[in-house]
């Protein structure tokens, strides 16, 4: 399997064209094309991607180890790098860093999707025992992605407090079946005493900040979202 | 009183001597020493340039590899797509041999295996078809290195597109001595066969026979006839001093 949404960053501008050329072709979404670590770094939360296809040699004075590096602390991603440098320091360094793939310049277009593939399969097993998708498409305009718990309106960020973050994921990972209100109450708070109302308040600050979407209450046992 | 005067002055000019003899060696000293600092100097800024200029031959070939994918991807005809990949190919070796070249520069002489069985792992990427190698190591001028891969390239690549139309095949490789001084390269397949006298000449096999005459007498047989005896190519060479 390919991944849906690929974020480039690559400072050669033939390179650049020619990745966006051959992934677009294989209907990658290329959601940046990118040449330096600062606007990297300020995007990354903020788009879909299921994987970073990284040239080691950039521009600005972050190397691409280190923007790796600043990137897998935001959140785990596969990481395919590029370089024009083979030697095998720079590899095992690289690969040290993130495993899911290693392409040495020049590459070919088929060498460049077995690495990708191969790359994001292996990631998909580690990190996903069970196959879930990465996102979920909760109406013509909401659209949730599980790996960032990010919820998008139109696709714009929709701002969330990181525990209504989780709440929704929660509600989420469930579509259209009932969570009881202990389950909610558990993951969100653990073991600390919080009442109902609590929850329920809490449920009215996520329905007032999500119109639209609609998150209902089952017989105050639970709730579901449809 | 006059022996004293004169060994007084004996002694001075000795000192003085000395003294001359030791500032003449201290400012030789910091001549040596900045020589030597403009030396490294200048040394760490070759190794930058070099790296500089491998990191660009190493750009410029994948822009170069980028653009004849593009256009095979672009056209829909599979004819021109064959000879879009075919360059890509040329290409892929030519860097291959390229990154063996870098890593031995401060040697006269390579050793040939390493560049062979990449460029055959590279090839058996993109065929079915299973290609075995038997190569011995063979320490070669880096431009007979470079005509041999190309010529490996061209035979083996032939080989992996004509020999086995229907079913996948095997073809195999080998390079071994024949006495002190020549070596054999074969490229052996059991595939459909082809005219060797009737069939107008490839690019691939023109460039062949050319690369073959530009190796120490080096000569080129190919054997192959229709209906299914394959093909044999055979290239033998001289491999230089053992």
């Amino acid at each position: 399997m390919l991944p849906k949404n690929i974020i480039i960053v690559e400072d050669e501008i033939m390179t650049q064209h020619f990745l966006q050329e051959i992934l677009s072709n294989h209907s990658i979404n290329i959601t940046a094309c990118l040449d330096n670590a600062k606007d990297t770094l300020k995007v990354f939360q903020e788009l879909p991607c299921d994987m970073i296809l990284m040239d080691l040699d950039i521009s600005g004075s972050t190397d691409g180890l280190t923007l790796a590096r600043k990137l897998l602390i935001k959140r785990k991603i596969p990481i395919v790098f590029i370089t024009a440098y083979s030697d095998n320091e720079t590899r095992q360094e690289a690969l040290d860093l993130s495993s899911y793939g290693f392409i040495a310049k020049p590459f070919t277009t088929k060498e460049l999707l077995s690495t990708i593939q191969e790359g994001y399969n292996r990631f998909q097993t580690t990190y996903s025992k069970k196959s879930i998708p990465t996102e979920l498409l909760l109406n013509n305009e909401y659209k949730f992605l599980f790996t960032t718990n990010i919820l998008y309106h139109k696709d714009k960020i929709v701002p969330l407090s990181q525990k209504e973050q989780k709440l929704l994921s929660i509600l989420v990972k469930n579509y259209q079946k009932v969570v009881s209100s202990e389950t909610i109450t558990k993951e969100l708070w653990g073991d600390k005493e919080t009442t109902n109302s609590n929850l329920r308040n809490f449920i009215y600050k996520l329905r007032k900040n999500t119109p639209g979407l609609s998150i209902n209450s089952s017989y105050n046992s639970g709730y579901i979202l449809m | 009183m006059k022996k004293d005067g004169v060994s007084g002055m004996v002694n001075s000019i000795i000192l003085g001597i000395m003294l001359l003899s030791i500032g003449v060696i201290l400012y030789l000293l910091t001549l040596l020493k900045k020589r030597k600092e403009e030396y490294n100097k200048s040394i760490i800024k070759i190794n930058k340039g070099k790296e500089r200029l491998h990191h660009r031959t190493k750009n410029s070939m994948q822009v170069m590899i980028g653009l004849l994918d593009i256009q095979a991807l672009k056209t829909q005809n599979s004819h021109y797509q064959k000879i879009f990949s075919s360059h890509v190919d040329r290409l892929k070796s030519m860097s291959i041999l390229y990154d063996h070249l870098y890593s031995n520069l401060e040697h006269d002489t390579l050793d040939l295996k390493p560049i062979l069985q990449d460029t055959i792992n590279i090839l058996q990427k993109s065929t079915n078809n299973s290609l075995q190698s038997d190569i011995d190591t063979l320490y070669l001028r880096m431009q007979e290195c470079t005509t041999m891969t190309l010529i490996l390239n061209e035979s083996l690549s032939n080989a992996i597109e004509y020999a086995y139309p229907d079913k996948d095949g095997t073809i195999e490789i080998s390079l071994k001595p024949i006495d002190q001084e020549f070596y054999r390269l074969l490229i052996i397949d059991k595939g459909i066969g082809f005219e060797v006298t009737n069939t107008p000449q490839t690019l691939g096999l023109k460039l062949i026979n050319s690369l073959v005459k530009s190796l120490p007498q080096g000569t080129i047989t190919i054997q192959s006839k229709k209906p299914k005896i394959g093909t044999t190519v055979e290239v033998i060479f001289k491999g230089g001093d053992k």
